[in-house]
């Protein structure tokens, strides 16, 4: 399969440990991150976290739909 | 009103139908224990105390499977949430819901290591659906109601509230009736039925694959009209055994590793798998390619992380199982087609089906069946992790959902004691049979004074190989029969052992033994009776596909 660059906004609950559970399931699914910030969203109480990832087409549908089953966050896009 | 944060904690549990909870008080639950000792003099909540914090979970958890309700368990901080810590992965594994509730220290002295602190969330973070630490006892009501929301919904599973001291003595006004609404926005449900019944019409080679998710949605009588309909014949993974009745004849048992013949064979040569409420574990599909090499694959979840997760799918229905079903089953016309159903029953009759040594004779196979022609057709039956769980999966004739209760995603070892009290107490003191063996039952026998203390009529049958009997079988098979810290030797007399304990014990090593002591067994019903089978110490669990392999590379004999 043919990896390719791919970025996702993730728009969290603003609580201790939102990040934790995020960075914590890419590294137990030994997905690499290779970019990540994070800033407080425009919506009250919420945050937007950034995150650049490597890897390929069916790969990416399984990591958006564990990152929402994750119960402290909102929504998943690619970008 | 105002309540303490203890007191909130119990209000909540009785808001959700909670009657009975497990646990082992200490130093940072004394709150909550002085609550339960308020709520025991009421008849609101009863308290089973084990005799360990992992057996309290294994009881939740037994509790829970055996009757489809949430089990609630309860430590208190350090060791004493960390003995959780395998407990609450075995439910994780196999989506059990659970809430458990876990003291620490006061918040001022969180993250100083202080006397029996431990950071309780960032442990379970990976083997928890979800995890809480209250920060503020106004905080407590909305966390436990969306606890008990996120075990329950969706993808089952169990839910972690650490709950430090200060929180549990803190007050803040507690309304009952308060709503919350926790549903996430915008989730948008894939359920295109008409292609679902395009991929069922085209297909004459349908199959049925049947996961715990079944039960969770106690879809098991749809399933069964789904299976008549388009005359598909039914397996399942260790997860879906008792979701279809045995005798179902159409019904041909585990798939997988040490399933039947019939089983895989027919799964191996469908043209359609319709996947219903399982992960394709790598012990049911055993190689991925060849598993699906054959056939399409239709798969319905509740969970959409599941979907393709182990095995790409060719289309999906995302939802309750039970309702995708009520809605798919009116749209799909009676298939007329029996040669495919016909030629599965064949298989489920054929010689290649029956690798067990002949029934007469003293085997854990026959034990297994005599032993099941004294229970109900609702007795629930437990095991613990190894050959005798494979054996009771294999040939017990399960016949009505949530009457086995094993642990199949984590495996785990010991813990069939606790779960059979959990699921005792679910069926109100019911008869319960546990099977087990030495390598197991010395894991969590300690648990036995639970079942003495409280009258439980549990029914052990261990079988006894003097072994570590499936490592030893792998040994035998790739590691040219090096035993390497598989046969056990142990002295333990297990008469005396559960005679010590307050029970009663029988030793067993033929056939007509095993059906005296049954009939002795069977007239106590106020605590455990312990059948010590010695049996074969090198019989094996078959049939056994190696793994990351398929049905034609099956070891029969």
């Amino acid at each position: 399969m043919e990896l390719k660059n791919y970025t996702l906004t993730i728009l969290v609950d603003d609580l201790p440990g939102a990040l934790t559970r995020i960075t914590g399931l890419f590294a137990r699914r030994a997905y690499n991150i290779d970019g990540l910030t994070v800033i407080k969203a425009s919506k009250k109480g919420t945050s937007l976290v950034t995150i650049v990832t490597q890897t390929d087409d069916r790969n990416i549908q399984i990591i958006v739909r564990q990152i929402e089953r994750i119960a402290d966050v909102q929504s998943v896009k690619i970008v | 009103m105002k309540l303490t944060g203890a007191q909130i904690l119990l209000e909540e549990l009785k808001y959700h139908g909670i009657t009975e909870v497990f646990g082992y008080p200490g130093g940072t639950v004394i709150n909550i224990y002085d609550e339960l000792y308020k709520a025991e003099e009421q008849g609101t909540i009863k308290h089973y105390i084990t005799a360990h914090e992992q057996g309290a979970v294994h009881a939740a958890d037994g509790y829970a499977r055996a009757s489809g309700k949430t089990g609630v368990a309860i430590a208190t901080s350090g060791p004493g949430a960390t003995n959780t810590v395998t407990g609450i992965a075995t439910a994780y594994l196999d989506s059990i819901p659970l809430v458990v509730i876990t003291g620490n220290v006061p918040t001022t002295l969180i993250g100083r290591d202080s006397f029996q602190e431990v950071d309780m969330v960032g442990i379970t973070m990976p083997i928890t659906k979800h995890n809480f630490i209250v920060k503020s006892t106004a905080d407590l009501q909305k966390t436990l109601r969306r606890a008990f929301y996120i075990a329950n919904h969706g993808k089952k599973g169990p839910v972690l509230v650490d709950i430090p001291k200060d929180m549990q003595t803190g007050t803040c006004t507690y309304n009952r009736d308060k709503k919350f609404n926790f549903s996430k926005a915008n989730q948008k449900k894939s359920l295109n039925f008409d292609k679902a019944v395009e991929f069922i019409s085209s297909s004459k080679k349908p199959f049925l694959y049947v996961g715990g998710g079944v039960i969770a949605a106690n879809a098991s009588e749809l399933v069964l009209q789904l299976s008549r309909k388009i005359n598909a014949p039914v397996g399942c993974s260790l997860m879906g055994l008792s979701a279809i009745p045995r005798d179902y004849d159409a019904f041909l048992g585990l798939i997988g590793m040490h399933g039947r013949y019939a089983a895989s064979k027919a799964q191996a040569e469908c043209d359609l798998l319709i996947a219903i409420g399982t992960r394709f574990s790598d012990r049911t599909t055993g190689n991925k390619e060849k598993f699906r090499k054959s056939c399409k694959v239709l798969q319905i979840d509740i969970d959409k992380a599941e979907i393709g997760k182990n095995v790409p799918t060719d289309f999906y229905l995302e939802g309750n199982i039970n309702d995708i079903l009520a809605a798919l089953l009116p749209k799909i016309p009676q298939s007329e087609n029996t040669e495919w159903i016909d030629y599965a029953k064949k298989l489920r009759w054929s010689d290649d089906n029956f690798s067990r040594m002949k029934d007469h004779e003293y085997s854990p196979y026959s034990i297994i069946k005599e032993v099941a022609k004294h229970m109900k057709d609702d007795t629930v039956v437990a095991t613990d992790v190894g050959q005798h769980q494979m054996w009771t999966a294999q040939y017990y004739p399960l016949k009505k959902p949530r009457t086995l209760v094993t642990s199949g995603g984590l495996g785990t070892m010991g813990f069939g004691m606790g779960a059979a009290i959990g699921a005792s107490l679910a069926k109100n003191k019911q008869r319960t049979v546990l099977f087990t063996s030495d390598g197991s039952f010395h894991m969590n026998l300690n648990e036995l004074v639970t079942a003495v203390s409280n009258n439980l009529p549990i029914l052990v049958v261990l079988l006894d190989n003097n072994a570590l009997g499936m490592v030893r079988q792998w040994q035998d098979v790739f590691f040219e029969k090096r035993h390497s810290q598989t046969i056990l030797n142990r002295k333990t007399n297990y008469v005396k052992l559960i005679e010590a304990f307050g029970g009663t014990g029988f030793r067993v090593t033929n056939m007509k033994e095993l059906a005296d002591s049954l009939v002795k067994a069977l007239k106590i019903n106020n605590g455990p009776v312990l059948l010590h089978c010695i049996i074969d110490g090198e019989a094996n669990v078959l049939p056994m596909i190696p793994p990351n392999s398929s049905v034609d590379e099956i070891i029969n004999k």
